[in-house]
């Protein structure tokens, strides 16, 4: 078989429908009428067809300005890889295990590695970006890595320049880790590495040396010897890497961040937790209190290595984390009481928790219960028929507004603020909001 | 009152705007909301870390009570 289509990227050639489509495209100059006779049996085939031959027209041109590979048919995303010259008379060319071929630059003399592929990440728990810098000289590798951690839930940013680097860090620091090509760094001497370690000795950071096998091999000063290398470009190896980059809490130091929060915040995070279960159709009959304590709990689990327990990436502030804890802990829904919370969330490599209920649309309910929930909206309503700027935030917030939309109904500043105050001392207080509630759902 | 589903979402974005606003407060318009409620709110501070507290001897125990069963295992 002609190596040409075996390296040609088709989604995962190892597949069956990868294959089929592979030998199709073959028997289309070797046997048309089969393969005209299989098509028109089966006209899905043409659309995979049609993208083969495009990628094998591609691939055919001695010279090429950009490719833009496909890694897998079943994902939307591309990965954008500048190339200048074809990969198929490249002896540095490699057919990695997904079937994706791809050529590295012409302009550095990099090993074989193989692209690493692309994975879809689950929906982020929370909308907290962790930030990545990437500095690399090599635009095609640069975006290769940029959308790979982008999928990995980075807000990206990248420098080509060794000047651009030290600005944007400058500007932009703290990142979650910054990836630093080798050849830039001892280009500049390794003064952007120092210079980012001198500016916070703390920066997780990785070297990209693809050019080395291993640690002992990578000439570099002695600031940098504990910094971590990526040697291979395998999915694996990365996420490993930003792994240990991750600043997770140890039980030690849970310990010390829940005996240090202060009056005011532990103040905040059980009014935080009530506000939450006011209405108690997500966390049935718990209060504030016990949303805190389980914040609380999970996170000593996740730091003691419990695999279903919530971990405290340092990054946020522990204040930041429980009250992150306990927005996804009472985002459960009613009937959902028997679940604990680890059923509810799964945790990627990276450690990142992703709630699998987060894509599920509200489920039906019960018509008694559609009847005690539109019984408590004109309650609450109720509570405030003589406050007639607390309905109008209150019927403003029911329909997703923000405050400054809210304001532009005609309220100040101060009045809305006072009203928000009346709101939260009439429905929060011990004595009417949330102590009743919870008695109500007894019943 | 026609759609019930649109009355839950309305609920909860109530919810959850009440409980934002709770952030925004300043130290002291926490503490005075607290005595608004009756309560001394360091006192309430207290009895709150004692529930923390609570909540890591019950966490630790748990794992006591794993690590036996893993050794007796």
């Amino acid at each position: 078989m002609d190596d040409t289509y075996s390296e040609l990227p088709v989604g995962d050639p190892t597949s069956n429908a990868g294959l089929l489509i592979r030998d199709l495209g073959l028997a289309i100059n070797n046997e048309p009428k089969i393969a005209e006779r299989i098509l028109a049996q089966n006209p899905q085939l043409w659309e995979p067809l049609e993208r083969f031959k495009g990628l094998l027209d591609i691939a055919k041109q001695p010279q090429r300005d950009k490719i833009h590979t496909a890694v897998d048919n079943s994902i939307p995303n591309l990965m954008e890889i500048d190339s200048t010259h074809s990969g198929l008379d490249d002896p540095n060319q490699i057919d990695c295990s997904a079937g994706t071929v791809v050529s590295p630059p012409l302009q550095t003399d990099l090993p074989r590695w193989p692209v690493l592929s692309l994975m879809v990440s689950p929906t982020p728990m929370n909308t907290s970006n962790r930030s990545a810098l990437i500095i690399e000289h090599d635009r095609s590798l640069s975006k290769m890595f940029a959308r790979i951690l982008k999928d990995k839930g980075y807000v990206v940013r990248t420098a080509y320049e060794s000047e651009d680097a030290v600005r944007l860090y400058r500007d932009c620091a703290p990142f979650d880790v910054v990836l630093v090509d080798y050849l830039m760094l001892r280009r500049s001497e390794f003064g952007i590495a120092i210079g980012i370690l001198k500016q916070d000795p703390t920066q997780p950071m990785i070297i990209i040396a693809p050019e080395y096998c291993t640690e002992d091999e990578v000439p570099r000063p002695d600031e940098l010897l504990h910094i971590p290398l990526l040697f291979d470009m395998s999915n694996g190896r990365l996420r490993k890497l930003l792994q240990t980059c991750q600043r997770w809490a140890t039980r030690e130091e849970v310990d010390r961040a829940y005996e240090a929060l202060t009056d005011t915040e532990l103040l905040k995070l059980r009014e935080f937790g009530n506000g939450q279960v006011y209405f108690a159709r997500g966390t049935d009959r718990r209060s504030g209190e016990d949303l805190l304590q389980e914040a609380l709990r999970s996170t000593l689990e996740g730091a003691n290595g419990g695999g279903s327990g919530r971990r405290w990436n340092k990054r946020i502030t522990f204040f930041l984390h429980l009250i992150g804890a306990i927005r996804s802990i009472s985002g459960r829904r009613e009937g959902d009481g028997a679940l604990l919370e680890c059923d509810t969330f799964k945790r990627d490599a990276d450690g990142k928790a992703t709630s699998l209920l987060a894509n599920i649309a509200a489920r039906d309910m019960r018509a008694d219960q559609r009847l005690i929930v539109e019984e408590k909206f004109n309650r609450v309503l109720g509570q405030f028929e003589d406050d007639l700027e607390a309905v109008l935030i209150l019927r403003g917030w029911s329909e997703g507004l923000k405050k400054n939309e809210i304001l532009e109904e005609g309220l100040t500043d101060n009045q809305y603020r006072a009203a928000v105050k009346r709101i939260r001392i009439k429905l929060l207080s011990p004595t009417n909001g949330k102590g009743r509630e919870k008695h109500d759902q007894q019943q | 009152m026609t759609n019930n589903s649109n009355e839950v979402e309305k609920l909860e974005r109530i919810m959850e705007q009440l409980a934002e606003s709770v952030l925004e407060l300043s130290d002291e318009a926490i503490r005075a909301e607290i005595t608004e409620f009756g309560v001394d709110p360091r006192e309430e501070a207290e009895r709150i870390r004692l529930l923390l507290r609570e909540a890591s001897e019950q966490e630790t125990s748990r794992c006591r009570r794993l690590n036996e069963r893993s050794d007796l295992g």
